[in-house]
């Protein structure tokens, strides 16, 4: 039982046998309710890193740990649970399932995870609290409802993804690239929002982006090119 | 489970226009396939019953197909005649309950008419063994009386009291016609949806009366006489063309039939009427097994319909399966998400077929039995038809697991992150 959020060693993955490997990272941690800003540009092992993390991908050696599980050791199901356990994701776009409505966007994961619903339902139920999640991130879920989805504007999806990622309670949020569709303010605006409510939460957030200026909201900076050997300086 | 049922239909309502195509092409398919069957097998049941509480037919010796066509169905024609003394002693067999003689060459404006006596009217029993039954008047009671089918009365507008002329032959027009002797509609019977209805019949002194001074087919000079006259001759017939045998036992019919089949005295031929139509259905069979195999064909595109729209569909999914993925769905979500669609597609599918087949029941039933003289009954899916529309949801489940397959291999390979 690792103490760490994450916790990655020797890891090395590589698309096939014959193939370099496209990540060799001999160790990376991130500590429990740490934040932290991954740097890194496209081409470094960014997405295949992110798929490790989650457990749709496995490393051909190497360990990485999730909340003090070992998911690279996890058979398929049981990585699919974990993620949905303890993992709330925001991509740089597209978060959303088009034909859901708003609130059961955010509820999502509480349909695959019973912790996580468990963990809504305490909070006062899964729809109440999408809609204080919802609320949080600035977003008024009365007047949006009713809409579909993919009308939404661009800032206003990532911000319902913020609440999907957040909901139950999950240990770890990764964001990837998650302003890059963002204007400066609007970026700043969804980090202070993200980080806050995850704060209160008690939340991990790794933060994947190559955008600089965000850094200083960060405990600590990790460069995926630093730390990834396969890639050449 | 039920996560992924939600996920199905609002994936499902979010494509309404393609959905409502799919589920209208499965839905007719359906309809079809039933109503293909629901069809055959009423039209089976309704040729089984053309002629029901009849032990035997005995005719010239021919086929046995042939006999039943010519003295039941009223198609093609004896090649002979028996004669008056077989037809004597066959009635007076000691198992022979009643006896019909069937009279038959002669037509009138297409219409088949057939001598027979009384007994016609008190023994011929059709369906499930019901007796004739009279719209208006009577049995013929005179000489040139005639009673007339169902369908004769409606297509020529014939009411009681009504002349028509007999034509010598079986054509519709261009025939010697035996227009000395009219004869006068004394009855018209009820609707039987089987060839009665289009029979016109007299008796059998009635065919002598028309056929005195006639001979092979042709008036002969001379010999002629006018109604009143034949009146006064002996119309003893001298020969029928088929006789309607009813048994006191039906397990008499076997030593009957032997027994007439046998007969040294004229060559003769008695068929047992269930085994013969039974013979003629077989016949049949090809047609039967076309109709049904080109329903298959059609519920098959319609499922074939539904697996394009859910592969076209795949490509753009993409994300929407990158994004359950990323909260938590497995593959085998993947998989399930979309077998349920197909699921959903071919139960909704199937039961629009349903109301599809009985809401074109209730509006085909009044035309084909008016038409055909088929009587669709309107009941409750048979078990028959449960099993086919499980066949079909099984179809469409299998049609559904291939873009299921395809999806979740996709999803697998995709991850959580579509780059496109």
């Amino acid at each position: 039982m690792s103490d760490m959020a994450v916790e990655v060693a020797d890891l090395r993955f590589a698309w096939s046998r014959r193939e370099a490997p496209v990540l060799d990272i001999p160790a990376l941690s991130v500590a429990h309710g740490e934040t932290v800003f991954l740097q890194g540009p496209s081409g470094s092992g960014k997405t295949t890193l992110l798929n490790l993390l989650g457990g749709v991908t496995v490393p051909q050696s190497g360990t990485i740990q999730v909340a003090g599980q070992t998911i690279s050791g996890l058979g398929g199901p049981r990585r699919d649970r974990l993620r949905a356990d303890r993992i709330g994701f925001i991509f740089q776009l597209f978060n959303l399932v088009p034909y859901l409505g708003l609130i059961e966007n955010v509820a999502l994961p509480c349909r695959f995870s019973a912790r996580r619903r468990a963990n809504a339902n305490d909070a006062g139920g899964t729809e109440a609290e999408a809609v204080r999640l919802l609320t949080r991130m600035g977003l008024d879920p009365a007047d949006l409802a009713e809409r579909p989805v993919a009308e939404l504007s661009v800032g206003q999806q990532q911000r319902v993804a913020a609440a999907r990622a957040l909901i139950g309670g999950p240990d770890l949020i990764i964001a990837d690239e998650p302003t890059s569709a963002l204007d400066a303010a609007a970026a700043g605006a969804f980090l202070s929002l993200i980080l806050g409510e995850a704060h209160s939460a008690g939340a991990t957030v790794l933060f994947v982006s190559h955008d600089d200026r965000l850094t200083p909201s960060f405990d600590r900076v990790i460069s995926l090119p630093e730390i990834n050997r396969a890639v050449a300086p | 489970m039920t996560a992924i049922l939600r996920l199905a239909i609002a994936s499902l309502r979010n494509r309404s226009m393609t959905v409502l195509l799919t589920i209208l092409a499965i839905a007719v398919s359906v309809a079809l396939l039933l109503g293909v069957e629901k069809v055959r097998t009423e039209a089976r049941t309704s040729f089984a019953s053309t002629i029901s509480g009849t032990d035997l037919i005995v005719g010239a010796r021919s086929g046995s197909t042939q006999l039943l066509l010519y003295s039941v169905f009223r198609i093609g024609n004896a090649t002979n005649n028996i004669s008056w003394r077989s037809y004597e002693r066959i009635a007076a067999q000691k198992n022979v309950a009643w006896t019909i003689p069937l009279s038959l060459g002669d037509s009138h404006r297409g219409f088949r008419v057939v001598g027979t006596n009384a007994d016609f009217f008190r023994y011929y029993r059709y369906g499930r063994k019901q007796l004739l039954t009279f719209q208006s008047g009577e049995p013929f009671t005179d000489l040139y009386h005639a009673v007339i089918g169902a369908s004769v009365a409606r297509e020529l507008g014939y009411s009681l009291g009504d002349d028509l002329v007999i034509a010598h032959g079986l054509g519709a027009e261009g025939f010697r016609k035996h227009d000395d002797k009219p004869f006068v509609v004394s009855g018209i019977l009820k609707p039987t949806g089987t060839p009665v209805d289009r029979a016109i019949h007299v008796s059998l002194q009635g065919i002598e009366a028309i056929h005195i001074g006639w001979q092979g087919g042709t008036p002969v000079p001379g010999m002629a006489v006018d109604a009143d006259e034949a009146r006064a001759r002996l119309l003893q017939p001298q020969a029928v063309t088929a006789v309607l045998v009813g048994l006191n036992s039906r397990f008499a019919a076997f030593d009957l039939q032997r027994q007439i089949n046998e007969d040294r005295r004229e060559p003769m031929l008695a068929i047992l009427p269930g085994v013969a139509l039974q013979e003629l259905w077989d016949l049949m069979g090809t047609a039967e097994t076309a109709l049904g195999v080109i329903s298959t064909m059609v519920v098959t595109t319609g499922l074939l319909g539904m697996m394009i729209m859910l592969l076209a569909g795949l490509a753009e999914r993409r994300r929407e399966m990158a994004i359950l993925r990323s909260v938590g769905a497995r593959a085998t979500h993947v998989f399930g998400l979309l077998v349920v669609e197909a699921f959903l597609l071919t139960v909704v599918g199937a039961l629009l077929g349903l109301g599809l087949l009985y809401a074109g029941l209730a509006i085909a039933q009044p035309i084909v039995s008016a038409e055909f003289g088929l009587h669709l009954t309107i009941s409750a899916p048979t078990s028959g038809d449960l099993a086919r529309i499980g066949i079909v949801i099984a179809g469409g489940l299998l049609a559904g697991a291939i873009p299921a397959w395809r999806a979740s291999r996709q999803s697998i390979a995709d991850g959580m992150i579509v780059r496109t």
